[in-house]
């Protein structure tokens, strides 16, 4: 790599309601787990730096604020994503079912470059609770048939598999960014109100007229 | 699937730029919002489509509705066997790419000092978007288009402005800045300009003793302004246009990326943050004023399967459910054109590759607004690497077609000739023309509003977001009198998610945010004086 210019990762957590999407994001970053449910309020994105590769990127996990539940996710939260994490419940089939549609629908809304190749990674969440009513079996078959994407089982109240999930995302992730048009590292789009909106501003005997 | 909740403080119907202000405002201080649209996509009138969605949503059926999108007309450039393709484009190739594009129904451009940015930043929507500054600005001199200098260097590298022109400019400029800026100081008094407020801008101009060339500089393409623009409001424009300048980038302006259509999605989730729920593509069968068992009024809505009440409830200006009596609309008048080289041609595009963002105001004689040109490239994700989109908009007059023709005729060319030398016309691969529903300025559209159901204006005739955020603040105060308005949200790390130490039932998550919830009034009033002074200015 040519550049060592800061990397953001961004990596968005997609899946029916309840299938646990808010309680990894917060497992891996802030280490808590709460045990009472409640539809995704005040959850926006985390950000986390990873080392990858001797590389140290940030990564920004996008959570759905909720609107995924009655199937209102706009276009907008799916722009510029580095990586897709599609979450189910192994206590709930039809979550696992749905894992189709999600991958379709993101997909069509994000319409990454190259759609073949794009980094997906699958976690079957809540293997903590004793009713399992999805196979390990039957959840790798699916991640195989959909071009080996990387599967793991995953409990966010437990901690198991979480940050090595999260670290197969970040690689993955990272691998996608380096793919990505050359284009805009020649001329970077602006985020508002950052520490670059200041360093954006030349200084004052530039610009007053 | 779990429950909706039956009852909300606000149901807002439509997902525009207001309607998602005020959801976004509503839930943010804490009240629960139901927020809901009839199409499947965000934005109403202000959304963004790409190619194929874009030709559907203009040519799909309305039925009855009166407010809607009207005279539609499209055309693609006949390619023959002799002329295949246009620098490597035909039909076919651009409907490949089509699913990529990002076209606006309505263009906007943002101020880097305006409201819309200064709303962003302050209420921290700002990190759901990126933007991109705009490249550069042209103008039409002598029938020509040229580059309108940005910076102070540009300005002085400027081989058609003479060193006279150029301290001319900048002692008008410096004057406007000043004016009135030190009221009292009787020393700044005499540096004023002494000119009524309400006489007009060129006048103004003519008295100063400025050259034509500076002003139409100035009139049209620093203050997108016009022969009946006011002094008031020439001052007002061109000091928008001087703090903006330098902030981001050479220009003035901002475009966000993956086009406008992105705006009101932020609004709607910081709303969803706070937690608004989102239900899209739900048909209303029917609303109802009702009474609760305290006389209270309330509104009920029957939606798919499910009956909801509200003590508010907002439509939007393409919701079919507000009174257009008193919501009068008028149209603009658009068009949106796909080109494969860029306006102007080498001569203005020589020092880039022409993959930003161009704009172009173009006055036109007779009209009280011209007509404004936002030419987008590949850099804004809105369109493919080689091609252009052209968007053009004014207010309606004769039509969308005629409005715009005077641009058209002139820029653009119908036919391809590869042999002329002349490149700076490009040649028009496709084109669509269309009227869309907007808001009149200057009608008053809150004052008479008093509730439960309130209606939203649509979008104005104007560059940038200004007259909706005022028009979204005021009709927010009338609804919302003691609350704030939009206070910055926090950052994602202070919030914590479903702490185990707090465990009351069912308010986990509002406790925490509570805190972040303004308590009084104090702000808010805090607020409003500085609004008030600066007003006064």
């Amino acid at each position: 790599m040519a550049t060592r210019k800061k990397v953001l990762l961004k990596v968005i957590i997609l899946g029916d309601s309840s299938v646990g999407k808010t309680s990894l994001m917060n497992q891996y970053v802030n280490k808590r787990f709460s045990n009472q449910y409640k539809a995704t309020i005040g959850a926006d994105f985390l950000t986390k730096e990873v080392v990858v590769d001797d590389r140290v990127v940030t990564m920004q996990i996008w959570d759905t604020a909720g609107q995924e539940r009655f199937q209102s996710l706009g276009v907008a939260f799916y722009r510029g994503a580095d990586c897709c994490v599609l979450v189910f419940d192994t206590t709930a089939p039809n979550t696992f079912k749905n894992l189709d549609s999600w991958r379709d629908e993101f997909l069509i809304q994000a319409s990454p470059r190259n759609p073949e190749h794009f980094p997906f990674v699958v976690l079957g969440n809540k293997v903590d609770l004793e009713n399992r009513a999805v196979s390990t079996k039957r959840a790798q078959q699916w991640c195989q048939s959909k071009n080996d994407i990387p599967y793991f089982e995953t409990s966010a109240k437990e901690g198991i598999n979480v940050d090595i999930a999260f670290q197969t995302i970040a690689k993955n992730a990272l691998a996608q960014e380096s793919d990505e048009g050359i284009d805009s590292a020649f001329s970077p789009s602006l985020t508002l109100g950052s520490s670059s909106d200041s360093n954006n501003r030349p200084n004052s005997s530039d610009c007053s007229c | 699937m779990d429950d909706l909740p039956k009852e909300f403080d606000l149901i807002v119907i439509g997902t525009g730029f207001q309607e998602s202000v005020i959801a976004a405002a509503t839930s943010r201080v804490g009240k629960t919002v139901l927020h809901i649209d009839q199409n499947e996509f965000y934005g109403g009138f202000w959304a963004s489509f790409n190619l194929e969605n874009f030709m559907t949503h203009l040519n799909r059926d309305t039925g009855d509705k009166k407010c809607k999108i009207r005279n539609v007309s499209q055309e693609w450039f006949e390619f023959t066997e002799e002329k295949s393709e246009i620098n490597g484009w035909n039909k076919e190739k651009i409907i490949s790419e089509g699913r990529r594009f990002n076209i606006d129904l309505i263009p906007k451009l943002n101020y880097c000092n305006g409201k819309l940015v200064e709303l962003l930043i302050s209420s921290n929507i700002c990190r759901y978007t990126e933007f991109r500054a705009v490249d550069k600005v042209l103008t039409v001199l002598n029938g020509k288009i040229d580059v309108v200098p940005g910076s102070r260097a540009d300005i002085f590298t400027k081989k058609n402005v003479s060193i006279i022109e150029k301290r001319l400019l900048m002692k008008f400029i410096t004057q406007c800045v000043e004016y009135k800026r030190e009221e009292n100081n009787e020393s700044f008094k005499e540096e004023s300009f002494d000119f009524p407020d309400d006489g007009k801008f060129i006048d103004l101009m003519k008295q100063q003793k400025l050259t034509d060339n500076l002003i139409h500089y100035i009139l049209y393409a620093m203050c997108m302004a016009n022969t009946e623009t006011t002094f008031k409001e020439g001052l007002e424009a061109i000091r928008t246009y001087l703090t903006s300048i330098g902030r981001y980038g050479n220009t003035p302006y901002l475009f966000p990326m993956f086009g406008c259509g992105e705006i009101p999605q932020c609004f709607c989730r910081l709303c969803a943050v706070f937690g608004g729920v989102y239900w899209l593509g739900q048909k209303i069968n029917d609303i109802q004023l009702i009474n609760d068992e305290s006389g209270n009024e309330l509104v009920k809505m029957n939606f798919g399967n499910e009956e909801i009440s509200a003590k508010k409830l907002v439509c939007g200006l393409d919701s079919n459910f507000i009174d257009l009596n008193q919501n009068p609309f008028e149209y603009i008048s658009r068009a949106v054109i796909i080109t494969s080289s860029p306006l102007g041609g080498s001569t203005v595009n020589s020092d880039m590759d022409g993959g930003g963002v161009v704009l172009l105001y173009y006055p036109v004689e007779g009209k009280s607004d011209g007509i404004t040109m936002i030419q987008l490239a590949h850099y804004t994700s809105c369109i493919s690497k080689g091609l252009y989109l052209i968007h053009l908009s004014t207010t309606c007059q004769n039509g969308a077609k005629s409005d715009l023709q005077p641009f058209v005729e002139t820029f653009l060319r119908h036919d391809h000739d590869a042999e002329t030398e002349d490149d700076t016309k490009p040649t028009i691969l496709f084109s669509t023309y269309f009227e869309i529903p907007s808001s009149i300025k200057g009608h008053d559209y809150v004052s008479q509003q008093n509730g439960p159901i309130y209606s939203c204006s649509g979008a104005f005739s104007e560059l940038d977001y200004d007259e909706s955020i005022r028009q979204s603040r005021l009709l927010y105060s009338k609804m919302y009198p003691n609350d704030e308005f939009l206070p910055k949200a926090p950052e994602p790390e202070e919030i914590i998610i479903g702490d185990d130490d707090d465990d009351r039932e069912g308010n986990v998550n509002l406790g925490v945010l509570a805190d972040l919830v303004p308590e009084n009034k104090e702000d808010t009033d805090k607020v409003l004086e500085k609004e008030d002074m600066n007003k006064t200015q």
